[in-house]
């Protein structure tokens, strides 16, 4: 019956045959070993991100948190399992909206405050969790059926590793105050140096620096969880060791708990929803579009990521799609938003075991934690925990902050770092806000450098040999070229001269360029005759903006006061229209050719026919043009200024 | 003193003077000076009355003198030393509100010191104000970094000018209502006793707007204003209503504070009473007064130079308003700057004069000396409708005009910029317009199409001369050949794009065949075996784009091609190797100088993956009988050449030699090069046995060509003018042979050209 509503990528027909060849003996044993591996780092992980949730004021209430956790899990990794284009695909919660969610929670019990109904501010915490699931689930789909995803993909580069080490940062904030409960920052530092604090999280601390040990020499699957496994068996080693009671241990808040009898899933009940402040969310309405942006950005980078790591094609927006269902469905069963799991998923296509069976059986642990109930919780050390949310920041810090030294110029490294400072002090959207803001200034300042105008040809003050440089000629072919040259270079030719604008001509690189051209118009040494033909070519320039075309008005006019005609070619039609409207071009009057050499041609025309009728006025018509447009004909007469 | 006033110095000096003191000079300075001068003293009262209000309102006759005093002070300094002659520059609304809010919170933070103490503090911390945003703009020009910024958008400016046309008119209804203007007042407005306060200024605006459009002369504004006052008083007159009822009625402008003891000099005396621990507290407001100086600066000066029609050197005026400030800071006054409206008028009445600002320090002298009690007798409506038609032309140009000026997206920007203004603040509205156009020309920048020529190996080849078996193989196998020259910035907006057309490509042959397998028509692509990408006209890179070439050399391993580039300048190549975008020693990736030498690379590839040509060496004689002679007239032929053996990379013509002698090539490789103006070199052709070189020079016509180059050690025969006459002579049926085996080598070369450009267009 699930099948019936499964997006419209997977037929009838198609589906059953799939279903069955899951079934398939050696593929269902390596699902179900894939399987059990992912949902126990799955289980582990949601316990983690539990802990970073529900911690401060709402440490009691863990249990609930970490029946969402793992719940949600469950959920998701069932939906994106049946629902995405890959076979194979993991998806669980994850770290960056998680630390959203983190700061979302510490909010709103902050703003309850301890005078609020006791329960009042856990089902407030799970109301807005679900709401953020919610929500985002419904913009994800959205975008995947509008077919946007691929808007997403115009993040620079730097911003991109801003975001990632500020998420890194973020788990190990998040780390710290699981293990110690205090949050890290600069004032408290002497805080945590203390004797009897330094044990809680130096142990956390050397269980993540063996974890990134061990990850980093052995690339085995079973690595992470041995490795923990071993941590807790040796935590309870040293406390048989010393003979310290149980009770001392929790006294001292070496373990997670204690926590009440019962389920750990507390799904919102129409009961319990007159006990949520919807006030105190709406107030946080934008850390929930804050959430909703995060996930969409994890999902875009993970989606290329396993992309290229599966070395296959992954359709972005059908994945919009899948995940966008999944979080619906989380979010109606009151759990927490997922995302797809770059290390799961590999690990799974490593294991040769790329089936959709996969990921239903990850959900199997979840359950199973759900069945036990709380009572295994009480047993945690928290170090252990930490120690995993330590591992994962300090991993992404390590590869954010180390290795792209070496693979980034120095200003996008800087960029990584102003965006990683502004994260951590002003926030995730005014953090990736500047770090957009200083990557526009970069490129902004890159397109301004660029030379706009690539050579003023033919004698210029200082009085060059003609074209030979000249790069407006160095296209053609040579014989062309030279016979261009010899004119040029002729006493009547020297009236002529050319200049090659390229690049994009945007409010930037605009005033120089007109800069430039009016000093050429003006400024002429006395031995050459006056500048009769200003010959603009086109054919490298990109675009015009309005900056640059009003400057060329102002040119034109310039030109129409000194008595200089200012030609044109290799104009777009863009280009064109731009023109017309900023009046540099008069609609019918202009002169405006297909290429160089019957720009040239044309003001040779003029110039003998001015020349032979010895007078001062003078008509011409030019040849018909070759653009596209209609042909543009110029009638000029010269006496006293154009009309 | 005769032989003085007779030196031909003076006489020019004289001259000038007499220009200057013509009496349309006079006459329209003296009309656009007292305009501007009142309109700027009845600011400063306004703004006056803005500061020092509150905790400060007793202090509000020194608060009138120091603002009054500011205005004279700025509109002197800056007339005498602004570029443009006529350039009115008074204290401006955006600083002033901000000094506003400064003096409240000294003032509140001072509750509890004696009054004494407050105003001094505050006085000093207005002047302080004034001479910090001097110093810096007078710094500022000195270092001439008015080049620097002077980079406003278009749209930006016209947001500007539109927000001050906007809040002009909402200046006069408010002065014609004396309320503010809001939604909920609009209703008001309607009603019989409000329609004849704004009713009579709406008309007049009209009018000055269309006799200053009918008529350029520099009497007709002052002219119409006149009448208009006269109008006005004739009315009053007529109604019979005394002016003391009109006055307070609301007809005629004030009632002004009393403004005895105005002007109140910083003095040493002072130095005890301040509380430097509250100015200290307040350095947000005095860098924010700073930066706001400067941007309005900035845009008011491109956009009087938009109006005026030339261009303002921006470190001048920069010097010129810094050295205004300062000389008001230490008059105790406040910051200024570049007043646009009044420039406006100045502009429209045609009184570009300096004689116009030191007329217009006037009234502020008249206002100290005398009080400002004759202020009084201005009628109301004259003075509104001046605002409001200063207002309605900006808005005009800016809202109407520029409709048809601008495209869509810059004239959205222009109402955005407006509204913002107008609702948060100039700073807010301004930064917003910014904020657009820049996203704006980062969105029109990837829209961009950064692959100019997109064309695989089956259409067109590298300039090897190839035989024609191997011409039929490269035909039908060149599809696995993609070539890419870009343009352009690569960067974040564009180098997706790169990225999907390369893909898409890879896995096009993938389709075709599932297109295949279904039954529907679709011709089978070559699979993808070679992607050339030339960077010759790429102007960056930034990081973005290198990841994507790094995705790309991915692919290449993913998908089993070649990424061949080439055109590559340095320090592309080395961002490239950083970003590990690039792997010269791999076997996936090669880079090449130019575009031609990487096709040729490839068709090799593509060529040794079949039967490799066998290089047999065969005699010239040999050549030239399979080519257009019979084997007893090569053997002939072959005696009137002369041979060569050449080393590699020998010059066989120098660049721009025209020595006209014809070369046949028995074995080796030859390449005939263009140099470019960068000193690069293009390489047009690659000649190997049996081909001809320098028939063009032989002809003496300019070749295409500036120097060929042997690649390989070759062995050459080449053929001389006095030879070749001989020849003619002596066996004229090799020359016609040679002759018409040299215009079938034109022919081909010529049908190939344009198969070429046929494929670029």
């Amino acid at each position: 019956m699930l099948l019936k509503h499964l997006p419209a990528s997977v037929s009838q027909s198609a589906a059953c045959r799939a279903f069955a060849a899951e079934l398939d003996p050696d593929r269902l044993v390596s699902s179900l070993v894939a399987g059990s591996i992912t949902g126990m780092i799955g289980v582990i992980r949601a316990i983690s991100y539990a802990a970073l949730i529900f911690s401060g004021p709402l440490a009691p209430s863990l249990n609930v948190g970490v029946g969402i956790a793992v719940c949600g899990s469950a959920l998701i990794s069932v939906v994106v399992a049946l629902t995405s284009s890959l076979p194979g695909m993991i998806a669980t919660p994850l770290a960056a909206p998680t630390v959203v969610l983190a700061a979302l929670a510490a909010a709103i019990a902050q703003r309850l405050g301890p005078g609020a109904a006791p329960g009042a501010a856990v089902t407030t915490v799970v109301a807005a969790i679900a709401l953020g699931s919610v929500l985002t689930g419904l913009t994800l789909w959205i975008l995947g059926q509008l077919g946007w995803g691929r808007g997403m993909e115009f993040l620079p580069y730097p911003v991109v590793g801003g975001f990632m080490a500020g998420t890194g940062l973020l788990l190990v904030r998040g780390a710290f105050k699981v293990m110690t409960g205090k949050d890290v920052s600069l004032g408290q530092l002497s805080w945590f140096c203390q004797v009897d604090q330094c044990p809680r999280w130096l142990a956390g601390l050397a269980i993540a620096a063996v974890l990134l040990w061990a990850t980093k020499q052995f690339h085995h699957v079973l690595v992470m969880p041995v490795v923990l496994a071993a941590a807790t068996l040796g935590f309870y080693g040293t406390i048989w060791v010393g003979q310290t009671p149980l009770a001392t241990v929790r006294a001292q808040d070496w373990l997670l708990g204690p926590f009440p009898q019962g389920n750990l899933w507390h799904p919102l009940t129409p009961g319990n929803l007159s006990q949520v402040q919807w006030g105190v969310i709406y107030q946080a309405g934008p850390t929930l579009g804050l959430l909703v942006f995060v996930s969409l950005v994890s999902l875009v980078l993970t989606n290329g990521s396993i992309e290229l790591a599966v070395e296959k094609d992954v359709d972005l927006n059908c994945e919009l799609k899948a995940v966008g269902l999944a979080n619906l469905v989380a979010g109606l069963g009151s759990t927490m938003a997922g995302n797809q799991a770059l290390p799961s998923t590999l690990l799974v296509h490593r294991l040769g075991a790329a089936n959709r069976m996969t990921g239903i059986v990850k959900a199997l642990p979840c359950l199973l934690v759900l069945v036990l109930g709380p009572a295994f919780l009480n047993y945690f050390p928290k170090p252990v925990l930490g120690s995993l949310l330590l591992f994962l920041g300090l991993d992404l810090l390590w590869q954010w902050l180390y290795g792209a030294w070496f693979k980034l110029p120095v200003a996008d490294y800087l960029i990584i770092w102003a965006t990683l400072l502004a994260i951590n002090t002003a926030g995730f959207i005014p953090g990736i806000g500047l770090g957009l803001g200083l990557a526009a200034m970069q490129f902004l300042v890159h397109c301004s450098r660029l030379e706009a105008v690539v050579a003023v040809g033919a004698d210029g003050p200082q009085d060059q040999p003609t074209g030979e440089n000249d790069p407006a000629i160095a296209d053609l072919s040579p014989a062309v070229a030279a016979e261009l040259r010899a004119w040029l270079d002729s006493s009547q030719g020297k009236a002529v001269a050319t200049v090659k604008l390229r690049g994009f001509l945007f409010f930037g690189t605009a005033k120089g360029v007109c800069q430039q051209l009016c000093d050429r118009i003006l400024y002429q040494s006395p031995a050459v005759p006056p500048l009769q033909y200003l010959i603009l070519d086109f054919q490298q320039v990109l675009a015009l903006d309005s900056s640059a075309a009003m400057g060329l008005s102002r040119l034109a006019k310039l030109a129409q006061d000194h008595n200089c005609t200012l030609v044109f070619c290799q104009l777009t039609e863009s280009c064109q229209s731009l023109l017309l409207k900023s009046k540099t071009l008069a609609p019918g009057k202009n002169a405006v050719f297909a290429d160089y050499s019957q720009a040239v041609a044309w003001c040779q025309q003029q110039l003998t026919a001015i020349a032979a009728a010895g007078t001062a006025e003078a008509a011409a018509t030019p040849p018909q043009t070759a653009i596209k447009s209609p042909p543009v004909e110029v009638s000029l007469t010269t006496s006293g200024g154009m009309p | 003193m005769q032989s003085f006033l007779n030196r031909p110095s003076s006489t020019s000096v004289l001259q000038r003077l007499q220009a200057e003191v013509q009496p349309q000079v006079w006459l329209s300075s003296l009309a656009a000076g007292l305009v501007t001068g009142i309109i700027g003293v009845i600011r400063a009262i306004s703004y006056a009355s803005l500061i020092f209000s509150g905790a400060l309102a007793m202090h509000l006759p020194t608060g009138l003198g120091m603002t009054v005093v500011s205005t004279g002070i700025t509109i002197a300094v800056v007339a005498l030393t602004s570029t443009l002659p006529g350039i009115i520059a008074t204290p401006l609304a955006a600083p002033t509100t901000i000094v506003a809010l400064m003096a409240a919170a000294i003032a509140r933070e001072m509750d509890s010191a004696a009054p004494g103490d407050m105003l001094t503090t505050v006085l000093i911390a207005i002047a302080l104000s004034a001479l910090l945003t001097g110093s810096m703009l007078l710094l500022l020009g000195l270092l001439r970094q008015g080049e620097r910024i002077r980079f406003v958008p278009y749209p930006v400016i016209g947001g500007f000018m539109a927000g001050t046309g906007w809040l002009l008119t909402k200046g006069f209804f408010q002065v014609a209502t004396d309320g503010p203007l809001t939604w909920s007042s609009l209703l008001e407005f309607w009603q019989p006793e409000m329609l004849w306060r704004w009713l009579p200024g709406l008309g007049f605006a009209i009018a000055l707007l269309i006799a200053t459009r009918r008529w350029k002369q520099f009497w007709v504004m002052p002219a119409t204003l006149f009448a208009c006052a006269a109008c006005f008083f004739v009315g009053l007159a007529i109604a019979d209503i005394p002016l003391d009822q009109a006055r307070a009625a609301g007809l005629l402008l004030g009632p002004f504070p009393d403004s005895q003891q105005l002007w109140q000099p910083l003095t040493p005396t002072m130095l005890p009473h301040i509380h430097w621990a509250a100015i200290a507290h307040q350095t947000g407001s005095l860098l924010t007064v700073m930066f706001v100086s400067l941007l309005s600066l900035l845009l008011s000066n491109s956009s009087i130079e938009l109006v005026v029609g030339r261009d303002l050197n921006l470190s001048s005026e920069m010097k010129a308003v810094g050295l205004a400030n300062i000389a008001s800071g230490l008059s105790g006054g406040m910051a200024g700057n570049q007043a646009l409206p009044s420039t406006l008028l100045v502009h429209d009445i045609g009184a570009n004069h300096r004689l116009t600002g030191l007329v217009a320090v006037a009234p502020s002298v008249a206002v100290l000396a005398l009080g400002s009690s004759f202020l009084s007798y201005l009628p109301k409506v004259v003075l509104g409708s001046l605002l409001l038609y200063l207002g309605l032309s900006l808005l005009w140009q800016w809202l109407y005009q520029a409709y048809f000026k601008l495209p869509l997206s810059d004239y959205l920007t222009v109402w955005i910029t407006l509204v913002l203004i107008d609702a948060v603040g100039f700073l807010q509205g301004v930064g917003m317009g910014f904020v657009i156009t820049v996203v704006l020309f980062m969105v029109r920048y990837s829209q961009v199409d950064v692959a100019k020529q997109v064309f695989s190996g089956a259409t067109s080849r590298s300039n090897v001369e190839r035989s024609p078996t191997e011409e039929a193989l490269l035909s039908q196998r060149g599809g696995q050949i993609y070539a890419l020259e870009l343009q352009g910035f690569l960067f974040f907006g564009t180098a997706n794009y790169l990225l999907t057309k390369v893909r898409d490509r890879a896995i096009a042959p993938r389709a075709s065949a599932e297109a295949a397998a279904t039954g529907s028509d679709g011709a089978a692509v070559e699979p993808l075996r070679y992607v050339v990408i030339d960077f010759r006209q790429v102007s960056g890179l930034d990081s973005s784009a290198v990841l994507t070439f790094n995705k790309i050399l991915k692919l290449a391993r993913k998908h089993d091609f070649t990424l061949v580039l080439t055109n590559l300048l340095p320090e592309f190549e080395a961002a490239l190797k950083q970003g590990q975008g690039l792997d010269v020693g791999g076997d996936r990736c090669q880079v090449w100088p130019d575009i031609d030498r990487g096709l040729e690379w490839c068709e090799g590839q593509i060529l040794g993956n079949t039967a490799p040509t066998s290089e047999i060496p065969t005699s010239l004689a040999d050549l030239l009988s399979n080519l257009f002679l019979t084997a007893d007239q090569a053997n002939q032929f072959v005696t009137y050449l002369k041979h060569h053996s050449l080393p590699a990379q020998h010059y066989i013509f120098q660049p721009g030699e025209r020595r006209p002698e014809l070369y046949f090539i028995e074995s080796g490789q030859v390449s005939v090069l263009l140099e470019l103006e960068d000193g690069r070199t293009k390489r047009l052709q690659t000649c190997s046995a049996g081909h001809l070189l320098g028939e063009m020079r032989f002809f003496n016509k300019p070749p295409l060509s500036s120097s060929v180059i042997t690649d390989t050690p070759s062995q050459l025969y080449s053929l001389s003018q006095e030879n070749f006459q001989r020849m003619q002579q002596d066996a004229p049926d090799l020359a016609h042979a040679l002759q018409r085996h040299i215009v079938e080598i034109l022919c081909e070369s010529l049908v190939r050209r344009g198969e070429q450009l046929r494929v670029m267009q």
